[in-house]
């Protein structure tokens, strides 16, 4: 016997989605499938981070986790972070600070910042580094990724900052 | 991958979970914590995955007994744990960041780092020196002391049972704590972790314990050294002579980080500056 199908409901980056897939197939296998190409398939291994995604918000190895698992789960992929023309300040800064070469470890590296920026608004070089120790690069040595990370938070603190300041000023 | 696999449970009840897990008929049955380990054997022949992740075992307390970690923790949620950084010096927390992957913390369970008896995570060896026990649930409860868990490499003595949680005792008094890591990297598995805990009652050592992980094929406490240090004054000297001691019982593998040999001499070292930091008698380095 094969392992059998199901409907998997997720959210996948803002959209409502169902998906039919085998039980055995993990929430990479499910988003690959689907045409999500930014998750990337580094080793399949859990080793490089390329395949990350958030899940609720926590940033996951799709290569690792289950499908069924993510029954009812919100999704954002790196592509779910922002739009041509409408870029997340993270993805803006890697191309700045010319953090992408190849870019096929950059969806992963994105994701990872992602999560830690949102718990971490103003991390030191040393907490980047820390954070990103899950995500293999082989093109850029690594300094630009962690100059885009920095670059970005600093832009996002910047534009918190000056939110606050309107906010102020018409109240 | 998972070719046998034929049924995906997600349950909502321990009672449920367990009854599941111990359904003889119609294949292996497994728990896990909806991440798996891929290559792990046990996994690959399974007919049917218990998810654990919706039991609400997921939660970190303090009581009077110590503390309590749901068996579905995840490593993330132990490192941002305010109890678990205020508990034994943040013990647990420096254990937790062994695993350097910040995805693979988000994805790693307590459960299954005790299950798979992996003993490169550092959490291993610090629970162990902290006396933790787990609490498994089978055909009845029961509590079983981190050091009787592991039957060899990969293995655990439990048989189709769900563990619930571990519990780490409140430490009695004041208790000194030190985690020393030997690794090629700071992201790298640990040729070998060491750690120590200490007593001291009128400047003698009143109790210690010493645990080590890493390159071993499961974590290990050290009872014989633990026992000669009580009633010794904390000198450098006498840490020294135990730490001889540990690495002369303990029995390491080779492999491509390094040979037993080299983690016998490690073990000498870490295990003097654990103990020494434990004591608050930091040595020059
Ligand atoms: C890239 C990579 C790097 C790694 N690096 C490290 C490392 O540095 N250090 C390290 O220690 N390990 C490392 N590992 C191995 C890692 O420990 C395992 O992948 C991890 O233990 C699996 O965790 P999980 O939460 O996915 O467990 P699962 O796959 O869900 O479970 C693992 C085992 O525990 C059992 N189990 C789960 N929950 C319960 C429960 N409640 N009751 C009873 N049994 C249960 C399962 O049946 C299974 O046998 C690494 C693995 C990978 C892929
Ligand atoms: S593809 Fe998932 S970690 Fe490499
Ligand atoms: S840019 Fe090529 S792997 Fe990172």
């Amino acid at each position: 016997m094969s392992p059998p199908v199901i409907e998997l409901h997720l959210t996948v980056n803002g959209e409502s989605r169902t998906f039919l897939t085998q039980i055995n197939r993990s929430l990479f296998d499910v988003l690959r499938a689907e045409g999500y190409v930014d998750v990337k398939n580094g080793c399949l291994n859990g080793d490089c981070g390329s395949c990350a995604v958030l899940l609720n918000g926590r940033p996951v190895l799709g290569c690792l986790v289950m499908a069924p698992h993510c029954e009812g789960g919100e999704v954002v992929t790196a592509a779910g972070l922002g739009r041509p023309g409408d870029l997340h300040p993270l993805q803006e800064a890697f191309l700045d600070t010319g953090a992408v070469q190849c870019g096929f470890c950059t969806p992963g590296m994105l994701i990872v910042a992602k999560h830690l920026i949102d718990t971490n608004p103003d991390p030191s070089e040393e907490e980047i580094a820390a954070a990103l120790a899950g995500n293999l690069c082989r093109c850029t040595g690594y300094v630009k990724i962690i100059d885009g990370v920095k670059e970005a938070a600093r832009r996002m603190r910047a534009s918190k900052a000056r939110s606050k300041a309107r906010g102020r000023r018409r109240s | 991958m998972l070719e046998k696999l034929e049924e995906y449970h997600i349950p909502q009840t321990i009672a449920e979970a367990v009854r599941l897990l111990r359904r003889r008929s119609g294949g292996e049955t497994v728990a896990i914590t909806g991440a798996i380990d891929l290559h792990w054997w046990r996994l690959q022949s399974a007919r049917r995955f218990v998810d654990t992740s919706r039991l609400g075992l997921d939660r970190i307390r303090l009581d009077r007994s110590g503390l309590h970690l749901g068996a579905a923790t995840l490593l993330a949620d132990i490192v941002t744990s305010k109890v678990a950084a205020r508990f034994a010096g943040g013990l647990l927390v420096q254990g937790a960041l062994g695993l350097a992957s910040p995805p693979r913390r988000h994805t790693t369970s307590l459960a299954a780092l005790l299950i798979n008896a992996v003993p490169v995570v550092d959490i291993l060896p610090a629970l162990m020196a902290l006396d933790a026990k787990v609490r498994v649930k089978g055909a009845r409860q029961r509590t079983i002391p981190l050091t009787e868990l592991f039957a060899g490499k990969g293995r655990t003595v439990l048989d189709r049972e769900l563990l619930l949680e571990v519990v780490v005792p409140k430490p009695r008094g004041r208790i000194g704590v030190a985690l020393e890591r030997h690794a090629l990297t700071p992201s790298d598995d640990p040729m070998l972790t060491a750690v120590a805990t200490v007593q001291l009652s009128r400047g003698k050592i009143a109790r210690a314990t010493i645990a080590l992980g890493g390159g071993l094929s499961v974590p290990v406490r050290c009872p014989k050294a633990e026992a000669e240090l009580v009633g010794k004054a904390p000198d450098l000297g006498i840490f020294a002579c135990a730490a001889h001691g540990v690495a002369e019982s303990i029995h390491p593998i080779s492999d491509t980080r390094c040979s037993a040999e080299h983690r016998r001499d490690v073990c000498k070292v870490i295990v003097r500056r654990a103990l020494a930091r434990a004591a608050g008698r930091e040595e020059p380095r």
